[in-house]
């Protein structure tokens, strides 16, 4: 699991972080299937700075905290792990230090699910999503909220530089309940 | 190519002076590859490659059978599988890029049906697999998609013939036996289904799929004991994390009645 090879994980603190992203094979991205939007930005630093795919550039906030990442799904979605990008040694005082992620059917009710403390972090932190129960493997939600509480050294505004969900990647084979896991079944699954 | 079947008779009736010719070897190892049994085509190829090194007759091919290691040659495969399938407009294009130069190109009729398939579209899925299909008439994967298509449209009585058709195809393919089961699950034969997945369980002993859907089955006619023994051994053979997650719920529910057929 990705979250594994973050670091020093405690009772929800992160450290480290990890300069290339590395997550579990039997994930995908889902962030690209979704709407994303940001409680306030500054201009030239908006949301699209969060997905551009690019380390350098960041989103950063402008206004009161807590500082809000929307995702918001088409349909419901499962979703097991989220990516942040944080930069201590760049960003120093906008370094998001606590962070919520909550989840729900839309801004009304959603609920938190996840809440992680970030200690001067460089690279990539990964914030699994799953309980310790593997039927809690996945979240279901159309609506995904990050939320960043405080930042270090007490900063008002707040630097992320990317971030990413993931999910679990759905059944290759169409319309079947189970995935196949012999080579028996798996050479006849599709023509070559 | 498309009745390889006889091809390969024809093949092998030739005198061995003709037949240990780099030509007709390399013929054979494609045959074979078209029959999905790597294994021969792998041994025709290399005697082609010994008798004419120089020839590239079927060389493409080969190096697909050259994967030594089976099974990871089948996850770089559905590796490239999931970002066509991901990338679904793209997917789309290639196809029918293909498609123009030849009208015929099978593969490619069957991989916009599998896109098709993916995308729920599933009347353009099951159009697709029928040319597919009529191209070429033998490969029993398709036909065997074909009725996971029929089989979507709720077209019970189709799906289950065109399933069986599969089947008599190439009795090799375990796919369409397993969708066999399936569609009698969904149709409530369960005194039929877990026939059909015992067979099955001889043929591929590690395939967790089979002991989930015989624990479904179970769990659904109220026999708890054997439905908790097979979610165990599925679990045992190491599903997915979704399909663990699957398991478990059934497993923790085991006493609540529930909808099957939402699953199907």
């Amino acid at each position: 699991m990705a979250t594994e090879s973050s670091e020093g994980e405690e009772e929800g603190k992160l450290t480290g972080g990890s300069p290339v992203l590395s997550v579990d094979e039997d994930l995908r991205e889902m962030g690209k299937k979704a709407a994303w939007s940001v409680s306030s930005c500054k201009p030239g630093n908006g949301v699209s700075s969060l997905r551009d795919d690019n380390l350098e550039t960041y989103w950063q906030s402008d206004g009161a905290q807590p500082h809000l990442v929307n995702v918001q799904f088409q349909k419901k979605v499962k979703l097991q792990l989220v990516a942040l990008y944080i930069d201590f040694k760049l960003d120093e005082s906008y370094t998001p230090s606590k962070v919520s992620i909550r989840a729900g059917d839309g801004f009304h009710n959603l609920k938190e699910i996840r809440s992680v403390e970030l200690v001067k972090p460089t690279g990539w932190v990964y914030v699994s999503l799953s309980g310790n129960d593997p039927r809690d493997t996945f979240v279901s939600t159309f609506m995904l909220q990050i939320a960043v509480l405080s930042n270090h050294l007490n900063g008002r505004d707040t630097h992320v530089r990317q971030i990413k969900v993931y999910g679990p990647r759905p059944n290759l084979i169409p319309h079947q309940l189970f995935q196949f896991t012999s080579t028996e079944f798996n050479t006849y699954a599709f023509v070559r | 190519m498309m009745f390889a079947q006889d091809a390969l008779e024809a093949y092998l009736k030739l005198p061995h002076k003709h037949y240990n010719t780099g030509w007709v070897l390399s013929q054979v190892g494609k045959t074979y590859f078209e029959l999905v049994d790597y294994l021969e085509a792998d041994r025709a190829f290399s005697l082609a490659r010994r008798v004419s090194p120089y020839s590239l007759e079927g060389m493409d091919i080969y190096s697909t059978v050259l994967y030594k290691d089976h099974e990871t040659a089948l996850k770089n495969f559905h590796r490239a599988v999931y970002v066509a399938l991901e990338e679904f407009d793209n997917g789309i294009k290639s196809y029918q890029s293909a498609l123009r130069i030849d009208s015929r190109h099978y593969k490619s009729l069957y991989g916009l049906g599998m896109v098709y398939l993916h995308q729920e579209k599933f009347e353009f899925a099951e159009h697709h697999f029928r040319l597919a299909f009529s191209v070429n008439p033998c490969s029993s994967i398709i036909m065997s998609y074909l009725g996971t298509a029929l089989h979507a449209l709720k077209r019970s009585n189709e799906a289950l013939e065109m399933t069986e058709r599969a089947i008599s195809a190439d009795r090799k393919n375990p796919l369409p036996m397993y969708q066999k089961a399936n569609i009698l699950v969904s149709l409530d034969c369960f005194e039929n289904a877990p026939e059909v997945l015992e067979e099955l369980k001889e043929y591929a002993p590690r395939e967790s799929s089979i002991y989930a859907l015989m624990g479904m089955i179970y769990k659904r006619c109220n026999m708890h004991d054997k439905a908790m023994l097979h979610f165990g051994l599925a679990l045992d053979l190491k599903p997915s994390a979704a399909d663990v997650a699957t398991i478990k719920a059934a497993m923790e529910k085991l006493h609540v009645p529930d909808e099957i057929e939402d699953s199907f």
